[in-house]
């Protein structure tokens, strides 16, 4: 590992960790450093950016191609969108104690054993609508992640140890319909990625959906939040059960983004 | 009839519908040929059901933005359907030099209300160039192609990799398929010489298979086909693969002997002579014809729109103070306060 980028991202990640502990520590003495915690992670997310920033210029084009690529600009992405949401929400504060573990378990850890190999972007990567797409396809996944740490707040306080640590937040039916907020802000963003992927795919091969593996997983994550605000419209849906269809939304979410185009060779030809 | 409508509009109505169409989204990947009902049938149910909410439950005319979003909804599944009558889709291959002709058409697929596929369609395929990187790893295509204008003048346009050429509703768009071929000429021992390429298969991805048959013209037994070709193909830096950088001698193997031709060189078989008179490349093409496409486009962000609106009326984006439970006060969101999303 000797790509200039690598500094940058060791200094990110190190950032982010700090702000992890910052975080579980204070939510578990019962008191959260905030500015402390959102300096770490604006730290983190421009240091992440640098690191994008500076294989963008030695490669010549953006983090589209590699795994590497893909894991360390979702680590800027998430970092990004829950910074703001942390910024702009104080009442969602204390879930960072639940959203940083989280970040480093699915994605932290596995950027430290990534290579930062060169990557060659297809022809068909170099159209606008390709940047559109994944743009609002990590602030779907942002926006998602943040409801997961609210759901993640509601269900760890069934635990008396961790409803002490988290009493300071709102009760459970307030930040239930925060998530649910948040999840209907991802959908919208989850709809423009289906949008702006169609348009790419339309340029790129001449169809602008085929139901490939991967478009059809992006789609029944669409519909699982389709129908999960329907549920919530139609029936007294539980808080609990509420907080489960958060995490199952961000779980196929997730499988799309990390999953299918890894597993499938048939995922989005050329994308992998 | 008020009743039944009022079920077909409810909202568990709406999910149960939205669960049929998951699983058949599922099942649609799993199988190999799925029936075309196993989608179509969900969208009905899901299109009916909202025409049902629409007509039996006037609280979702007070939701504007809901409204336009799921108007949307209804918009792009009849939009899909008009696609599909009046699609076509098929694909191409084409030398340099060679005018389009829909008789070069392959693996066709249209709708029923799409008559005559690319009959309209006229230009002349010009030269190919495809940029390639260290590695030999594929780089940006320029395939130039001339189409008539409306004065009649010819006009060069080029077609990359994401950039279709548009003729008359139809969209051309190129792919990885293309390769050489060699201009042959004909002259049967009776009748008129006839020119033509054979379209050897696609380079360099079958590097070390440049070979075909081909039948003359009135011949009876086909004739082995190769190149021994020579490119500008390197694996340590970049190069362009272009017929202009690019020579092959023709190998024709017979049963007794094998000939190898120059390009201008002919041999006298046995019902004519074959004259080898260059070598071009040819581009593999796919085409499509869908006159909704920009029609769904609109309607998807119309709906976007309409979703993003209802977020914004009814659960607010402006910060205000909401009760933490230890009696602090904690700027949030009145996202807070919306009763249901």
């Amino acid at each position: 590992m000797n790509s200039a980028e690598i500094y940058w991202l060791w200094a990110g990640l190190g950032s982010l960790g700090l702000a992890t502990l910052l975080a579980v520590r204070g939510v578990a003495r019962g008191r959260l450093p905030e500015k402390p915690v959102l300096i770490c992670l604006a730290t983190a997310v421009a240091l992440l950016a640098m690191a994008i920033a500076v294989r963008w210029l030695r490669l010549g084009h953006g983090p589209f191609v590699n795994l590497f690529e893909y894991v360390l600009s979702q680590l800027f992405s998430l970092g990004f969108v829950f910074t703001i949401a942390y910024w702009r929400f104080p009442a969602l504060r204390p879930s960072a104690a639940v959203v940083l573990p989280l970040i480093w378990l699915l994605l932290g850890f596995w950027m430290l054993t990534l290579e930062p190999k060169a990557s060659h972007l297809p022809a068909t990567f170099e159209n606008y609508w390709l940047w559109a797409h994944v743009a609002v396809g990590k602030i779907f996944l942002g926006m998602n992640l943040v409801a997961v740490g609210l759901a993640g707040v509601i269900m760890l306080r069934h635990a008396p140890v961790a409803a002490r640590w988290f009493s300071t937040m709102s009760d459970d039916g307030d930040l239930d319909r925060l998530a649910w907020g948040f999840m209907m802000a991802a959908f919208i963003f989850h709809s423009l990625m289906l949008i702006a992927g169609a348009v790419w795919a339309q340029d790129a091969w001449g169809r602008y959906w085929a139901w490939d593996p991967l478009e059809t997983s992006a789609f029944i994550t669409w519909l699982a939040m389709g129908l999960a605000l329907h549920a919530r419209l139609t029936w007294r849906v539980p808080v609990w059960l509420s907080c489960v269809a958060v995490f199952v939304v961000f779980a196929l979410a997730f499988t799309t983004f990390f999953g299918i185009p890894f597993l499938s060779e048939t995922a989005h030809k050329g994308a992998v | 009839m008020i009743r039944l409508l009022r079920m077909l509009g409810s909202n568990k109505a709406a999910f149960f519908g939205m669960v049929l169409l998951a699983v058949a989204v599922l099942l649609n990947n799993r199988l190999a040929v799925a029936p075309v009902w196993l989608l179509v049938a969900p969208l009905a149910f899901l299109g009916l059901s909202l025409l049902a909410a629409m007509v039996s439950y006037p609280r979702i005319h007070r939701q504007a933005g809901l409204l336009v979003f799921h108007l949307a909804l209804l918009g792009l599944i009849a939009l899909a359907a008009v696609g599909r009558m009046t699609h076509m889709q098929g694909h191409f291959e084409v030398a340099e030099g060679q005018p389009f002709d829909p008789g070069l058409l392959e693996g066709v697929k249209k709708g029923p209300w799409h008559a005559d596929p690319m009959a309209s369609v006229v230009f002349v395929q010009g030269s190919v160039a495809v940029e390639y990187e260290p590695g030999i790893k594929r780089g940006k295509t320029f395939s130039k192609v001339y189409v008539a204008s409306e004065s009649g003048a010819s006009i060069e346009e080029t077609v990359g990799d994401d950039l279709p050429l548009v003729l008359d509703g139809y969209r051309i768009y190129s792919t990885f398929r293309k390769g050489f071929a060699p201009v042959l000429t004909w002259t049967p021992d009776a009748g008129p010489a006839r020119t033509g390429t054979v379209h050897m298969p696609s380079y360099p991805l079958f590097l070390y298979q440049q070979e075909n048959s081909w039948l003359p013209p009135g011949g009876s037994t086909p004739i082995q086909l190769s190149l021994d070709l020579h490119t500008a193909m390197d694996d340590k830096s970049a190069w362009t693969l272009k017929s202009d950088a690019a020579h092959a001698k023709l190998l024709i193997a017979l049963e007794d002997r094998s000939i190898h031709l120059q390009e201008g060189q002919s041999v006298d078989l046995e019902d004519g002579m074959l004259r080898y008179e260059r070598l071009v490349m040819w581009k593999g093409y796919n085409v499509i014809y869908d006159p909704t496409i920009f029609w769904m486009f609109m309607m998807a962000l119309l709906g976007v729109a309409g979703l993003a609106w209802h977020m914004w009326t009814k659960l607010g984006l402006q910060h205000r103070e909401v009760p933490a439970r230890d009696g602090r006060r904690r700027a949030s969101a009145s996202m807070l306060e919306t009763a249901s999303v």
